[in-house]
């Protein structure tokens, strides 16, 4: 800071609003989530039994398998969950929340009239006979530019200390003065009007009303929302801690009890430290106003020596609600401490994010609200929340970091912070874990604190580029737009993580070959062959699975363009010659304005991007050229199919890297933001030429993949945006990243104004062109997006894309349980409604032939027939017997039910006795195995002691 | 039953801070509307409150009010304790206080010239233990001591000693 000026710490937004919103959505998320359980406890029949039927070991499946035996028979487990384990009804969540609010509502009236009651505190004009005081307090009220002066009370009885609070609301707030102060304001006059100007600042600055709701909220959280859930969970641990169930609910009912404690100490963790930066808004507000800095001056501290007793210090100072003296008194001078970025919020906000994600996911997964628009809304709030917060923390280090001339925090620190925090509260809030303590995987629990340094190194990249390039008067706008920009990739990841980077980290294994053939089979529209897995088909899975999130959620292709398009907008602001307006504002008009670099020509980036761009046409080109070679050895077809998708998502990741390395060789001082605005603009060059190519198959022999005849075929694109550039987009934009983390070596050339209208234009088109691709994407998928997925759909896809369940042994009694649900949650009713259906179809064909009516005289019968062959239609969608043996008796029983009814409804069309008596002597014999399968899961449960 | 020529705790504190920190006058007016015990009660909870929104938590401001009203405090619970035991009735009258959850009514009787002398060295022990400095404490002693002396209520007029 020595040489420079002090910088105006309001140059940038402070963030505690929405740091305060993320503390509220969590409190709200995590009290809907106990209620949930204990709604469940109330309303459901049983929550595990649905499981115990789909054949689930309570006491040795791991999470993978829980996850593949629901998934795999999702259409039973859906229709037994709505039936037995439904959560409460819709009114009860909005009535609870109701309740909730109404809580708060009174507790925040409340609260400032219990502070300021009688009794407690006298008014000011008890003690100020001359009326000295409160012509005082109205004189700094004006100076704070308050409407009107707040109320004020004294306790007389605090007369230890000189201080004074603020409560109530900011419109309407109430200051409590200190007995000590009425001294004060004689022997240390500055100290009086240091505190009373501190004061006033928190009502101008707006810190009252949201302090005391955030207090008013914790409080009903823990008076009215906590209750009832520790009751649940000593109701939980009393009931099924002797059980064979207690090792599958252990850690789902630990881990409730851990979050909880977990959250209450990260909600009041993170309330002061919101607290404490206000604190210091407050004193730099007082200081601006003509408070004396020596008003601070006590008291002194003493020097704190040592790593671990400095350590154990900052670890108390954490749970007080002010910050350090030494603290205040530094950032008087120097404002740092409100523009860096600390680890423990990062931490905190990550921890939050998660926990808030999950329990949301899970309230929306109970309701069956699971659309791909809400999904994305979830994740969009937490990724919004956790930008908002992160976001604001990086932009202003970089504010300061350049207007102080200082190197700019590190961004990779900041993610591994928020990443380990992310990480944390994820597996702490039950992702990929289910029933086990941990994941299964936790090594993959790496991928999202990488996912957050990429974020943060994003973040803080177009900081300093969007720093440098803009000249208006205010930063605010252009860091909302990085920050909503860098807000809708992250709900993209979070999406990734929660449906499908979850399940990896339980244990989730896919099966090459078999979700290649749901891919293809998806695409084509049609089943091709099947061959074997090769390398190729591992590295298009693995492909398909990476981008899969793109397919479906309409913002998902604006999500990743965002990330180029965003730095791309930087270059049109025009250059000029003259300090930015904004650096004028933050560092005053009488101080020296810091050294101020223009941004790099876009030259330097739109180059590198037709370089890439002409790479990725050359390779589209000798891709065609190899493939038509190599369809003349004839391969199958789902290979040359694999091998056309992937060479030419190849081909566009090629391109993306090739300008990639151009660009960030070209603009080493903004080597991120380079990279991915070559990588993406030669992404899409490079789809271009693939278009070309494929519209005009058959124009140039050597490339001719197809069998039709030379034609301008453009109808090809949609086909090829969907097969080819979508999953492409997010991979190219990590090449480009990946391409840009290595420091570059060469030296920066200093950029200069010069006439940029054809750059301009290229990059507006560039944008243009980025925006459109998304907004036909969008377009396209909303009304897809807006669908709840059918549960078929889902179990086709647990089906096909190979859900397996690892090999666990069960033990007599598990396997009782699961028997004794299976024939409770709905095999009894079905075997009841077969033997109905038998016994009135042979009762009704005993009386027809005691009355000597021949077949075609049997009208009444074949309604009976129907019945059976409806009864075995819904045999097929409940879940298989979780027995082996039994399972082997059911099919046949079902097999029998329905080859009996089938022929007996033929026999009664075609009038045929033979088939009409053999279809009846199929039934009696379905019959038979039904109380076949009775035995067997009666002995079962005899083995298993029930 | 209070003796006729018994002082209050509350007019002792406000004479003797009026002669020594009149500036401190205000608190005391503030606190008139506050029986003894509350005022004994919260002036004993020392230390600033942890507070949201709040200037923070700075130095203890050495006041003289709180420190003279607690000795003072202290002094008339001893005469009080005394008093009980010199009564016959002792017991009955502490039952009496247990049954009502009152302590004694805090006054300072009037004293003889020995017992003020004693007086004097206990009060200003109390506030040297009770944080005060030497150069704060012996003219406050003698402030105090000045004002339970037999002709001040003649020279300010009687003080109306119930409480």
């Amino acid at each position: 800071m020595a040489g420079t000026s002090r910088v105006d710490e309001r140059a940038l937004g402070a963030g505690t609003s929405v740091r305060f919103v993320l503390l509220v959505t969590l409190l709200v998320a995590s009290s809907t989530l106990m209620v949930l359980y204990i709604g469940l406890a109330v309303f459901a029949y049983d929550g595990f039994s649905c499981g115990l039927a789909a054949g689930v070991d309570p006491e040795r499946d791991p999470a993978v398998n829980v996850m593949a035996k629901r998934i795999v028979q999702w259409e039973a487990y859906r229709s037994c969950s709505d039936r037995y384990s439904a959560p409460p009804p819709g009114w009860w969540l909005v009535g609870y929340w109701a309740l909730l609010v109404a809580c708060v509502a009174v507790l925040f009236w409340v609260l400032p009239r219990w502070k300021a009651r009688r009794g407690r505190v006298v008014p000011l004009t008890t003690v100020d006979r001359d009326g000295e005081m409160g012509r005082a307090v109205a004189e700094l009220s004006t100076t704070a530019g308050l409407a009107r002066p707040p109320r004020v009370v004294v306790d007389p009885t605090a007369m230890v200390t000189d201080g004074a609070v603020v409560f109530g609301r900011t419109g309407r707030a109430t200051m409590r003065l200190d007995g000590g102060l009425l001294v004060t304001r004689t022997t240390d006059p500055p100290r009086f009007r240091a505190v009373l100007l501190h004061e006033l600042a928190h009502i101008a600055n707006r810190d009252v009303t949201i302090t005391y709701l955030t207090v008013a909220m914790w409080r009903v959280y823990v008076a009215v929302a906590l209750p009832p859930f520790l009751a649940w969970c000593a109701w939980r641990f009393h009931t099924t801690s002797g059980s064979t169930l207690w090792s599958a609910e252990a850690p789902i009912v630990t881990r409730s009890l851990l979050i909880t404690c977990l959250l209450a100490v990260l909600v009041y963790l993170a309330r002061n430290d919101v607290l404490h930066s206000r604190e210091v808004y407050a004193d730099l507000a007082a200081v601006r106003w003509g408070a004396d800095p020596r008003g601070w001056s006590t008291p002194v501290v003493d020097p704190v020596d040592g790593r671990a007793r400095r350590a154990v210090r900052a670890f108390a100072q954490l749970w007080h609600p002010h910050p350090r003296w030494d603290v205040r008194r530094a950032a008087l001078a120097d404002p740092a401490v409100l523009f860096g970025v600390r680890a423990l919020p990062l931490a905190l906000t990550g921890v939050a994010a998660a926990v808030m994600h999950t329990h949301i996911a899970y309230a929306i997964t109970q309701y069956y609200l699971v659309t791909t628009w809400m999904q994305h809304a979830v994740a969009l709030l937490a990724a919004a929340l956790v930008a908002g917060v992160v976001g604001t923390a990086l932009w202003r280090a970089v504010v300061y970091a350049v207007l102080t001339g200082q190197p700019a925090p590190s961004s990779v620190r900041a993610g591994l912070w928020l990443g380990l925090g992310l990480a944390a509260g994820g597996a702490a809030a039950g992702q990929g874990t289910v029933n086990e303590w941990l994941p299964a995987r936790p090594w993959t629990l790496v991928l999202v604190v990488v996912a957050a340094t990429a974020f943060t190194w994003w973040l803080s990249q177009c900081a300093r580029l969007w720093v440098a390039a803009w000249r208006g008067r205010s930063l605010r706008g252009v860091a909302l737009l990085n920050v909503s920009t860098a807000a809708l990739a992250l709900s993209l990841w979070f999406l990734w993580w929660q449906s499908m980077g979850v399940g990896f980290a339980a244990g989730w294994s896919f099966d090459v070959a078999g979700l290649r053939d749901y891919q293809l089979t998806y695409f084509v529209g049609r089943e091709l062959d099947h061959p074997p897995a090769s390398a190729l088909d591992h590295a298009y899975v693995l492909t398909m699975v990476m981008g899969s999130v793109m397919a479906n959620p309409p913002l998902a292709v604006l999500a990743i363009v965002g990330l180029w398009v965003t730095p791309l907008l930087a270059w049109l602001p025009r250059a000029g010659t003259e300090a930015p307006r904004w650096m004028r504002r933050a560092v005053g008009d009488s101080d020296p304005v810091p050294p101020w670099q223009p941004l790099p020509g876009l030259r330097r980036v739109l180059v590198p991007a037709l370089v890439g761009g002409a790479a990725g046409g050359l390779a589209a080109v000798a891709l065609s050229a190899w493939l038509h070679a190599d369809a003349r050895t004839g391969p199958s077809a789902t290979a040359a199919m694999v091998t056309f998708l992937a060479g030419n998502i190849l081909v566009l990741l090629v391109a993306a890297a090739v300008a990639a390395v151009a660009a960030r060789l070209a603009v080493p001082a903004y080597r991120l933001p380079a990279a991915l605005i070559a990588g993406g603009t030669a992404t899409l060059f490079a789809f271009a030429a693939v278009v070309v190519l494929r519209a005009s198959d058959g124009c140039v022999p050597a490339l001719t993949l197809g069998e039709g005849p030379c034609d301008w075929n453009l109808a090809v694109t949609q086909r090829l945006l969907t097969l080819t550039l979508l999953p492409a987009l997010p991979l190219a934009v990590l090449v480009a990243g990946v391409v840009a983390l290595p420091r570059s070596r060469a030296t920066p050339r200093p950029g200069r104004p010069r006439s940029m209208a054809l750059a301009r234009t290229c990059a507006l088109a560039l944008v243009a062109t980025g925006l459109a691709v998304a907004g036909v994407h969008a377009v396209q998928r909303a009304p897809y997006a807006a669908r709840l997925p059918e549960a078929r759909e889902a179990q086709r896809f647990g089906q096909q894309s190979g859900y397996k369940v690892v090999d666990a042994p069960v033990s007599a009694r598990s396997l009782a349980m699961q028997v004794d649900a299976w024939r409770d949650l709905g095999g009894d009713e079905l075997m009841d409604r077969f033997y109905h259906g038998r016994r009135d179809l042979f009762a009704a064909v005993t009386t027809a032939v005691r009355a000597g009516r021949t077949l075609d005289q049997m009208d009444d019968v074949r309604p009976l027939c129907v019945e059976i062959s409806d009864f075995a239609r819904a045999a097929v969608r409940y879940f298989r017997v979780p027995d082996a043996e039994a399972q082997k008796l059911w099919e046949k029983f079902v097999v029998l039910a329905w080859q009996g009814s089938q022929n007996c409804q033929k026999a009664l069309d075609a009038d045929q006795a033979d088939q009409f008596n053999t279809a009846m002597r199929t039934l009696a014999t379905a019959q038979d195995t039904s109380h076949a399968i009775d035995d067997r899961i009666d002995a079962l449960l005899d083995q298993g002691g029930l | 039953m209070v003796a006729v020529r018994d002082v209050a705790v509350r007019d002792v504190v406000r004479d003797v801070v009026a002669e020594v920190a009149p500036q401190e006058l205000p608190l005391v007016d503030g606190l008139a509307g506050y029986d003894h015990e509350t005022v004994v009660r919260r002036l004993s909870r020392a230390g600033a409150r942890r507070e949201p929104l709040g200037f923070g938590w700075g130095e203890i401001i050495g006041l003289v009010t709180p420190v003279l009203w607690l000795v003072l405090d202290q002094v008339a619970q001893r005469f009080a304790d005394a008093a009980v035991d010199r009564t016959t009735s002792g017991v009955r009258g502490v039952l009496g206080r247990l049954r009502r959850g009152r302590r004694p009514p805090a006054t300072i009787p009037e004293l003889t010239e020995d017992e003020r002398a004693e007086l004097r060295r206990d009060v200003l022990d109390l506030f040297l233990r009770r944080g005060l400095d030497a150069e704060t404490a012996a003219p406050l002693a003698d402030a105090v001591l000045r004002r339970l002396a037999p002709g001040f209520a003649a020279d300010r007029g009687a003080s109306n000693p119930a409480e």
